[in-house]
Order: C-alpha cells, then sequence, then structure tokens
C-alpha cells in the first residue's frame, strides 16, 4: 500500500491551504499601479539628475541681483519656484495685505464700537434714538378735571 | 557626491605614519588588494562619475545664499503698526535660525576637535570648550526660555527683564 513518507516520492497528496488568491491579487494590482507612475517619475527624475545635475554654490557676482529662483539647488524645486509658485516678495507683500485689511477692519470695528457707546451716552447722534408719539397727540381730556 | 570638508577649517596634523622596513622578501598582499580595488570598483566607478559630470557641465547653473536686507526692529516699530510687526518678527526668526546655526558649528569644532586630538582633549581643546560655553550661555540669555510660542515680542520682554536685572544688580 503507498504510504505518505516522501522516500522514493510517495502518494501524490491534495494538501488543503489557505487560499492566497486575494493576497496575490492584492500585492499584484499595488505592484501595478505603484510602478504604472512610479517608473516614469523614477525616469525623469534619474534623467534630471544625471543630465542637467544639481546648481553649485557660488558667490553672489558684483552687481548681479538674482533671480528668486535661483536660490535653490536641485532643478526640479527650481523649476516648481520659477513656473509654478509666486516669487517669496509677492508672497511676502500678499500677508502684509492681508495683515494691512485686518488691521483696517480692527481699527474700524474699536471706533464703530466707541461711537456707539459715546452716542448711547450723551444722546446727540443719530442712533440711538427711539421714536416716541407727538406731544401734540397726546389725550389729556380724562385728566383735565380733578372729578372724573 | 557631496564635496569635501574645508580642511583648513578643522587642522588635522600631519598623519605620522612610519615608513615601512621589510623584513622579509615575500611581496606585501596588501599591494593585490589594492590593484584589485583599484581595477576592479575604483576605476569604473571614477569612470562613470567623470561621465556624468560631463553632461552636467554642459548646462551648469549656480545658487546663492539669498542676504536679506535689514528692516525696523522690533524696538523702533510703533504701536499698532502691524505691517512692522510682521516684518520684525520675520527678521527676528531670521536671526535666530542663524544663531542656531551659530550654535551648531562650533560644537561640531569641538567634536572635531576632540577627535582629532584623542586622549589629549581635555587639555588642547580648552579653547574650544571656552567658545561653546560662551556661545551656548550668550543662545540661552537671549533665546533660552522663550518656550515654542516665542516671538519676538516675548524675546524682547525678556531682554527688557536682562537689562532691568543688570541695573538691579549694578546698583
Amino acid at each position: 500500500v503507498p504510504v505518505r513518507h516522501s522516500s522514493g516520492h510517495g502518494k501524490r497528496m491534495f494538501i488543503i491551504k489557505a487560499t492566497k488568491f486575494y493576497d496575490t491579487r492584492f500585492l499584484n494590482l499595488l505592484r501595478f499601479y505603484i510602478f504604472l507612475t512610479g517608473i516614469p517619475a523614477a525616469l525623469f527624475i534619474m534623467y534630471v539628475n544625471i543630465f542637467i545635475g544639481e546648481a553649485e554654490l557660488a558667490e553672489i557676482p558684483e552687481g548681479y541681483v538674482p533671480e528668486y529662483w535661483e536660490y535653490y539647488k536641485h532643478p526640479i524645486t527650481r523649476w516648481i519656484a520659477r513656473y509654478v509658485l509666486d516669487p517669496p516678495e509677492k508672497d511676502y507683500e500678499k500677508q502684509m495685505a492681508v495683515l494691512d485689511m485686518e488691521a483696517k477692519k480692527t481699527e474700524i470695528r474699536l471706533m464703530e464700537l466707541e461711537a456707539r457707546r459715546l452716542m448711547r451716552h450723551r444722546g446727540d447722534g443719530p442712533w440711538y434714538h427711539y421714536e416716541t408719539p407727538d406731544k401734540n397727540l397726546v389725550d389729556n381730556s380724562m385728566k383735565s378735571t380733578p372729578d372724573n | 557626491m557631496p564635496e569635501d570638508h574645508d580642511w583648513e577649517a578643522y587642522k588635522v596634523p600631519p598623519t605620522r605614519t612610519p615608513v615601512a622596513d621589510r623584513t622579509t622578501s615575500a611581496p606585501n598582499p596588501l599591494t593585490f588588494v589594492q590593484t584589485f580595488f583599484t581595477y576592479v570598483i575604483d576605476a569604473p566607478v571614477t569612470f562613470v562619475r567623470e561621465w556624468i559630470e560631463q553632461q552636467q557641465a554642459k548646462n551648469k547653473t549656480y545658487y546663492y545664499h539669498q542676504k536679506f536686507r535689514r528692516v525696523p526692529d522690533l524696538s523702533e516699530c510703533l504701536e499698532g503698526d502691524y505691517l512692522c510687526f510682521f516684518e520684525a518678527e520675520c527678521q527676528w526668526r531670521r536671526d535666530r535660525m542663524v544663531d542656531q546655526e551659530i550654535v551648531e558649528i562650533v560644537r561640531e569644532r569641538l567634536g572635531a576637535c576632540k577627535q582629532r586630538e584623542g586622549p589629549n582633549q581635555f587639555q588642547n581643546c580648552a579653547k574650544e570648550v571656552e567658545l561653546l560655553k560662551q556661545v551656548t550661555k550668550a543662545y540661552q540669555d537671549r533665546y533660552g526660555d522663550l518656550g515654542y510660542h516665542g516671538n519676538a515680542r516675548t524675546c524682547l520682554m525678556k531682554q527688557k527683564h536682562r537689562m532691568m536685572e543688570e541695573r538691579k544688580a549694578a546698583q
């Protein structure tokens, strides 16, 4: 009777294992989608690093004002700084403009609160006027005779 | 490949390898190892590196360190002038980063000195130790306990308190 011990390669067995179908499918899909953009990106970055190369540090020459993208080393950062992002001077001015608007708004709001307070206190401004009926409309007939 | 650091900054004393006096007539096996290393590893790597350098030399670009103009300090700003506050704050942060780098460089110098001197580091590195002590004390005095939310205003207040203490101590 052929037995299981594999000396001389015995009986063929149908070994029952848990399925690896979903695992292999997941890993294959993962590898596929990562390499789909990963390999072109890696090739592009290798091309840039080998053939264009990083910039060298140098002293600023006399009378020369470098462009704002010439302060970065890697060519891809230089490209992004030049064509995608705003120059840092413009960014700075934008931040200062936001601060300026907010400062003016706070100033105006404080002035409005002060004006409101003063008008309520002194009563001589256009605000805090409550409409009261005219003095001539008041009917004093019930108070005109004391015996009513 | 990053360039070597400035050899003049951390002056390495000249190496004192003794002249080899041969006692046997057998060839030194290290020469074979050296030639093997040169032909198998060194020459191809240098060739590839030089080829890459040739390709990069065709379009050479330079980058510079940005020099910022000095703007009026926080102590010269009028009250309520938020734009002046913002510019002074940016300048203070840049100055703080520069000071951190200065402390780091002095620390590295001390480490290099210790590595160089070896067993006689306690005698020969006294200048670097003194310099590091002064620099760290100065950094601690100026930027020390401001915390994560330290800004130019808290630093100015700290300076004001320091000056008040000095004035009290001088009396």
